[in-house]
């Protein structure tokens, strides 16, 4: 595919500086927020609807103050200049949050768009179009382009020969060997590759709720894991029961069939493929991991039971595999972590609990504690990284001296 | 060992020729009890196995009381995990798939009493269809497929497990795998006029014989053609089974042309076409048919995954396989068909899992170890 580097960068060096949370900036995000939250095709896609909901007024207002909070009084955040973004080819959302967000920075952006994209996030791509070709949003639209290609590193090399920052995001192979393109000297970048996610269940206070509250926890479960057929770095993969192995069996069948339902409710459906490579990494369970139970829930939902994490191997085809094992305490989680590790949804432990934990883990894996139920929700400090802070410079002011 | 003498008893008169000629009823006795005798067999023989069975199949190990309940194992395993019931002394020979891209091949082993059993298997079973005489054969293949230096292609191997079955071999193609003309004409002048036996890869037979050699440019009339490999290729060009026969006889007066399902992990498990078009298993084999998303067992008629169950694996862990194939059983001992037991079709692969998510690569191997 030919694409003229010269012309864009032309547009670029034409395109108006903008300053973090410009106005012209918020009056688009707030127009692509109302334009995806209004569109037939999309309202009833919960990933764009949550992606609508971040875009709107009150959430970009958070998110200022949050730049204010951590601008700090002796130094500025500036933009960086321009940020080359290639997102994951197949979740459909993500491209917007990584764009938007060095947007809201002030940078210009180019963005990869892979040439699988299809449905939804075709659909959404469309639609960030339209509303950049109206004329109120020209001066956003100037510092935005936005390139469909499949692998061509060719071309992904020019692009980054273009960026100050360049964002990668993608299985563990392609991260790698994108990463192995020349940047400029100046440029630096974010990489994010395969990461590995588990849920955090307290036996007791699962037992604890009643009908409806299991159900809930089982909806929120099934969100987590569904909404990107458990392929999202977020998804959970294993389920750690925390508790006496008494009291993670009187209520883990239960969970498993109420996770069934949610699945059911959310019409979750898994075709013949999907069900044979969850049985074929279930059986590689069996003989790697020690897995001593293989309880097929439903087509949908597979539980593959470890006495131990010893020899969790973190390989999961998505599509409702799940592990599962009892632990003692949360803190008995972190011998067995890796710096693949990244989220862990968690239900039925305190805030301090987890405080502690997180100081004993002490960066041996998991980047994001959030409650069940939010492992999609995109913040911008995600994997390690604060964002704002990433696709802003800090130039620093000295205090006295003057 | 009851268990292996159960087997072996089993065994021995199952191979006995002639195929096709058992009862569904008593074949499905004789083969529970023979795959029970294997199930246990491969649990003391091997580790990975057992853990397999008492994870997926906790209830295998007090006892197995139909063909339905012998474990399986899913076909991908083996191109994860080299899957063996023997010590490495005892292999005598190792199998292996041909892998599509990026993937692992299966790799299989067999010690000197699986092997001779394979050949006496396929003889049996090519017996049906052949006869007592060694005919004279024609390769649609190159002569170079068999000479490989090292481990042999599967499809070298496959041609060369069929020559066993011929005499006078000669190969219709060259290194580019066009039809040498003058060679098929010499073996014809020869061979041509009394029963003999062709064997290809079935896009290898439709590219050679009728895409590429001129119509009406070889007389094929007294051939049995035998091919297998898959019909992916012919089904991306819109052949279908019918077409493929119709168009070999139009252009060539081949009219004994016989399909045969198979897979390298399964020795034994060959499944040839009956004249009435159906795939049949011999006597020490079978096919079960699965839900594809239950893995229960399905009625006859109802399309499903096919697995394929086969008395000789008793050197690695294979004699119950869950493929990754469609199928349908048509009809059992069906009055006045060609042969008793299943007739079944494969109605080809099992598309391959499409999800979402981050990762660019969903497919996942064993050698992928945690971080």
């Amino acid at each position: 595919m030919t694409v003229d580097m010269e012309q864009i960068a032309r547009q670029f060096a034409a395109a108006p500086s903008l300053v973090p949370f410009d106005a012209r900036t918020l009056a688009f995000t707030h127009a692509l927020s109302r334009a995806l939250s209004s569109d037939l095709a999309l309202r009833r896609e919960g990933a764009v609807q949550a992606l609508a909901f971040w875009l709107r007024p009150a959430e970009t207002r958070r998110l200022e103050t949050h730049l204010r909070t951590v601008e700090g009084s002796e130094s500025i955040l500036v933009p960086r200049g321009t940020v080359f973004h290639v997102p994951p080819s197949n979740v459909d959302t993500l491209f917007v949050y990584s764009w938007i967000l060095s947007l809201l920075m002030g940078n210009r952006n180019v963005v990869r768009l892979s040439q699988r994209l299809s449905g939804i996030g075709a659909r959404v791509a469309s639609v960030v179009e339209d509303v950049l070709q109206e004329d109120a949003h020209a001066d956003v639209a100037a510092g935005a382009v936005f390139v469909r290609y499949g692998h061509d590193d060719a071309l992904t090399t020019a692009l980054s020969g273009l960026c100050d920052v360049r964002v990668l995001w993608g299985g563990d192979a392609a991260v790698s060997s994108l990463r192995a393109l020349p940047l400029p000297a100046h440029a630096t970048e974010l990489v994010f590759p395969d990461r590995y996610s588990a849920s955090v269940l307290n036996a007791q206070a699962v037992e604890a709720l009643d009908d409806a509250g299991r159900d809930a926890l089982a909806d929120r479960f099934a969100n987590d894991a569904f909404w990107f057929d458990q392929n999202a770095c977020a998804s959970p993969r294993l389920v750690a029961w925390i508790g006496s192995a008494e009291a993670a069996d009187r209520v883990r069948d239960d969970f498993w069939q109420r996770v069934v339902a949610a699945a059911a409710r959310r019409g979750v459906f898994s075709e013949a493929g999907t069900v044979l490579a969850k049985m074929t990494e279930a059986a590689r369970a069996a003989i790697d991991e020690g897995a001593t139970q293989i309880l097929t829930v439903s087509p949908e939902v597979t539980v593959v039971r470890l006495s131990a994490l010893d020899a969790l191997r973190r390989v999961a085809p998505g599509g409702g595999l799940f592990h599962d094992v009892v632990l003692p305490s949360l803190e008995a989680l972190g011998p067995h972590l890796a710096r693949r590790d990244q989220t862990l949804t968690v239900f039925g432990l305190t805030r301090e609990d987890i405080m502690q934990a997180a100081r004993v883990f002490n960066g041996r894996g998991i980047d994001r504690f959030v409650p069940v139920g939010q492992a999609l929700a995109f913040h911008h400090v995600w994997d390690g990284y604060d964002l704002f802070q990433q696709f802003t410079r800090r130039v620093h002011i000295a205090p006295q001296g003057w | 060992m009851i268990a292996s003498s159960h087997h072996a008893a089993a065994l021995a008169d199952l191979l006995t020729v002639p195929q096709y000629t058992h009862a569904q009823t008593i074949k499905a006795e004789r083969l529970r009890d023979g795959l029970a005798a294997l199930t246990a067999h491969h649990c003391e023989a091997s580790e990975a196995y057992a853990r397999i069975v008492d994870a997926l199949f906790p209830h295998a190990r007090n006892g197995i009381g139909s063909l339905a309940d012998v474990p399986w194992v899913p076909v991908g395993l083996f191109k994860s995990h080299q899957l063996q019931s023997i010590d490495d002394a005892d292999i005598a020979t190792v199998l292996v798939s041909s892998g599509t891209t990026g993937q692992r091949p299966s790799r299989i082993v067999l010690d000197r009493d699986a092997a001779a059993q394979q050949r006496t298997a396929l003889a049996s079973i090519m017996g049906t269809l052949l006869g007592p005489k060694r005919l004279p054969m024609l390769v649609i293949d190159t002569p170079s497929i068999i000479k490989g230096r090292g481990a042999l292609s599967a499809r070298g191997a496959g041609v060369l497990g069929m020559m066993t079955f011929g005499a006078a071999h000669a190969f219709a193609l060259d290194d580019a795998l066009v039809p040498q003309q003058e060679v098929i004409a010499r073996f014809l002048e020869r061979h041509g006029d009394a029963p003999f036996l062709m064997f290809g890869f079935t896009f290898l037979a439709w590219q050679a014989l009728v895409e590429q050699l001129p119509a009406g440019s070889a007389d094929l009339s007294q051939g049995i053609l035998v091919h297998s490999g898959g019909w992916k290729k012919l089904i991306e060009r819109s052949v279908s089974d019918a077409v493929f026969k119709t168009r070999l006889h139009e252009q060539t007066g081949l009219a004994r042309v016989h399909n045969f399902y198979g897979m390298v992990e399964q020795i034994g498990g060959v499944f040839l076409e009956g004249e009435d078009g159906l795939l049949y298993p011999p006597d020490f084999a079978d096919v079960i048919i699965r839900d594809p998303r239950t893995l229960e067992v399905v009625p006859h008629g109802t399309e499903g995954v096919i697995q394929v169950v086969s008395l000789l694996p008793r050197s690695y862990p294979g004699h119950s396989i869950l493929t990754e194939d469609r199928g349908v059983i048509v009809h059992e001992d069906a009055p006045g068909a060609s042969r008793r037991g299943k007739g079944f079709r494969v109605l080809g692969r099992v598309p391959r899992a499409e999800l979402r998510g981050c990762s660019d690569v969903i497919a996942t191997t064993a050698s992928q170890t945690g971080a």
